[in-house]
């Protein structure tokens, strides 16, 4: 980027006036412009610093204006005129160009400002006039915070120089190699990699867990299974004495289910034989209650009836109207005991008899029967019914009775057949086994739930390890990623040290290099060295002192000038140098030729614009560098209001 | 268009990188963080995009 252009209107002494700088074929980028001292030299400086910054470059009183003096006077009161500075900057893109104007107004005599205004046009047309966007775009062109090395006033560049501007500097350089974005990117990874180290230890803690947790598991399934083989065995070997006790006692009775057994009938029997008793006394009684029959015109099969109510040995007392007879059945037989009566018989017939004869009741009942065969044949009926009724009771307890005693007899004949005590041993010994097996098989099926769940929260331990697994993967890669981004942040870091080391190296080198070809004295200087914070040394050959701060003020401004040369070429910027009294205080004409010689070398490639005094320069020195400019001119200002640029040498103005 | 990092740095990066990936990495992150930086109006996702070049470039190293 150079400048192309300059135009001025009431700029101080400029009333209006234009500067073409145009480089001419086989010159120099190289403009030199000439002035009395006051006559609008730097005030030449102080129009480009204002149309950049909307200030001056020099320091000057604030009751001062900028508004021309003499357009001033031509002014009435109340009227209104304005000052512009326009710089027209060309690039490989295109014309760009900055415009500062103010507002002023004749108020009592004096210039006031009433309005400014600052627009950025860039290469395509496009006008800025937000102060923020116009200011990035005039740092595009010229940083403010390193302008000095741009814009340079002759007069300040002493050791001071860079005090005051090695910490801007050092940013500047930082942020134009765009080592501020490698320290982005630096604390960005650093935070990256703490984020990825707290990933890395939680996933730690998860599978810590996990593990405790399969172990327990597979603890407590071993257990199970361990336990469930054991009862598994213990029931087989269960089985196979049951079976072998089984076998053996294969066709023998549990003499203990029989003992209780035969207990169990003896006890029935008991009770069958009571109730036996019961139902003859029963029956007795309804003999005694029915009996003694009177039977009339009775015959054989009557008398058998009879004998039907009547039990194997039981007598019957049977009355007929001439005879009294006792009825009895013998071995199935019927006896008709009246016949064969004995003596005692007769006897006790006779004393019955007489007793029935004397019992009213009986002759009353006897006179009842006599008075209806019918109703004697219905009470003989009635007795008939409860005496068969009876008789079947009997006969089924009979039943049951022998029934019994065969059965017992059955069991006590068994019980003598076998050795009682062994076997009752061995049947017990089978009952507590098959007890016992049974609790071991419900034992079994208990554990097998168990075993079943815990393999079921095992499986499930299983799949969480295995994604456990994948994120172990997982974890792998991030532990990769860790491992990358810290040597990332390691090159990072080295690249940022060494860069920026390589630029020290360089400008040290460069202007080392430039210093030499103008200064250099064997007899005194060493080398120079340029430090960390881009502060520049010099160092004294003989006692290797730095000896920078004994320069003299020439060969200050000769090292300032060499540096700014050096951090140009070494940062690159293609914007114009710009210096005013360049050559004031540096005396001895070998050093003018080499200041001239280095400026006529950097403007082969860069822009250089110097402001000298008239009597700056001279002879040689002045022929050469007028030699190899592009234009040179004089500031014509006889009044000191109204500054002209006269052309010396080429150039338009 | 993504921004592109100085020719000073890319070249620096080159001579100090062990690995491909490691200067391919470094170089994209420093396109991302510039772009991060330019764009102050629309945010960059930039931690997003460099935990995805460094998982990118992380494995390719690994290979």
């Amino acid at each position: 980027m150079r400048i192309r252009r300059i135009s001025l209107r009431n700029f101080r002494p400029y009333r209006s006036q234009k500067l073409l700088f145009y480089r001419e074929y086989g010159k120099r980028d190289l403009f030199v412009i000439y002035g009395i001292t006051g006559k609008g030299k730097s005030t030449f400086l102080d129009a480009i610093h204002w149309a950049l910054y909307g200030m001056e470059f020099q320091m000057r009183g604030n009751n001062t204006t900028i508004f021309n003096r003499a357009r001033l006077s031509e002014m009435k009161e109340g009227e209104r005129d304005y000052v512009e500075v326009l710089i027209e900057i060309e690039s490989d893109t295109g014309i760009s160009s900055i415009r500062r104007r103010a507002d002023f107004i004749k108020k009592e005599g004096g210039a006031h400002k009433i309005a400014e205004e600052v627009e950025f046009v860039d290469e395509n047309g496009i006008k800025y006039t937000d102060v923020n966007a116009v200011s990035a775009k005039i740092n595009g062109f010229i940083p403010r915070r390193v302008k000095n090395f741009f814009l340079m006033d002759g007069e300040n560049l002493t050791r001071r120089f860079f005090s005051n501007s090695s910490r801007a500097l050092a940013e500047e350089i930082r942020d134009m190699v765009q080592l501020d974005v490698v320290d982005d990117a630096i604390v960005k990874l650093r935070n990256i990699k703490q984020e990825k180290d707290k990933e890395y230890a939680e996933g730690n803690e998860s599978l810590k867990k996990i593990m405790s947790e399969k172990i327990k598991v597979e603890g407590d399934l071993n257990k199970a299974k361990d336990e469930l083989e054991e009862i598994s065995e213990e029931i087989v070997r269960l089985k196979n004495e049951i079976e072998e006790l089984r076998r053996e006692l294969t066709g023998i009775p549990d003499v203990s289910q029989l003992r209780k057994k035969v207990e169990l009938l003896r006890r029935r029997l008991k009770e069958k034989n009571a109730l036996l008793e019961d139902k003859i006394q029963k029956k007795r009684e309804i003999i005694l209650k029915y009996g003694p029959f009177v039977l009339f015109d009775a015959d054989i099969d009557e008398i058998i009836e009879f004998m039907n109510g009547i039990e194997e040995g039981e007598d019957m007392p049977v009355v007929t109207d001439k005879s009294y007879l006792t009825l009895s059945l013998k071995e199935g037989r019927c006896v008709l005991c009246g016949h064969v009566l004995g003596e005692e018989e007769k006897k006790k017939i006779e004393r019955d008899l007489e007793i029935l004869s004397k019992s009213q009741e009986i002759v009353d009942h006897r006179s009842k029967l006599l008075r209806g065969a019918d109703q004697i044949r219905e009470r003989r009926n009635e007795f008939l019914i409860q005496i068969e009724e009876i008789n079947k009771d009997i006969a089924n307890l009979r039943d049951d009775i022998s029934a019994l005693e065969l059965e017992i007899k059955e069991i006590d004949r068994t019980l003598d057949q076998f050795n009682a005590d062994e076997i009752v041993r061995k049947w017990e010994k089978l009952k507590r086994d098959e007890t016992r097996k049974d609790q071991l098989i419900a034992d079994k099926t208990r554990l097998e739930a168990k075993v079943e769940e815990l393999e079921k929260e095992y499986e499930k331990i299983l799949e969480k390890i295995e994604v456990l697994a994948i994120a172990t993967e997982e974890r792998m890669k991030l532990k990769r990623e860790i491992e990358f981004l810290e040597r990332l942040i390691k090159l990072a870091e080295r690249l940022k040290r060494e860069v920026k080391e390589d630029i020290r190296r360089e400008i040290k080198k460069e202007a080392e290099r430039l210093f030499k070809s103008i200064v250099w004295n064997p007899e005194s200087f060493d080398r120079l060295e340029v430090d960390e914070a881009f502060g520049v040394k010099v160092y004294h050959k003989g006692t290797n002192l730095d000896m920078t701060y004994e320069l003299s003020g020439g060969q200050s401004k000769i090292l300032t000038m060499a540096f700014a040369v050096a951090l140009h070429r070494v940062i690159k910027y293609d914007s114009p140098i710009i210096v005013d009294r360049p050559i004031t205080g540096i005396s001895g004409d070998q050093l003018i030729e080499s200041m001239v010689k280095m400026f006529v070398e950097i403007a082969e490639s860069k822009q250089v614009i110097l402001l000298l005094a008239d009597d700056e320069l001279k002879g040689e020195p002045q022929a050469r560098l007028e030699e190899e400019a592009s234009s040179v001119w004089i500031i014509d200002n006889p009044t000191g209001d109204e500054a002209q640029f006269v052309p010396k040498v080429g150039g338009m103005a | 268009m993504v921004p592109v990092i100085g020719i000073r740095i890319r070249s620096k990066i080159r001579e100090l990188a062990e690995t491909e990936a490691e200067e391919e990495a470094l170089r994209e992150v420093l396109s991302v963080v510039l772009e991060y930086r330019q764009n102050v109006e629309k945010r960059v996702q930039w931690k997003r995009k460099i935990r995805q070049i460094i998982a990118k470039y992380a494995e390719a190293d690994e290979k």
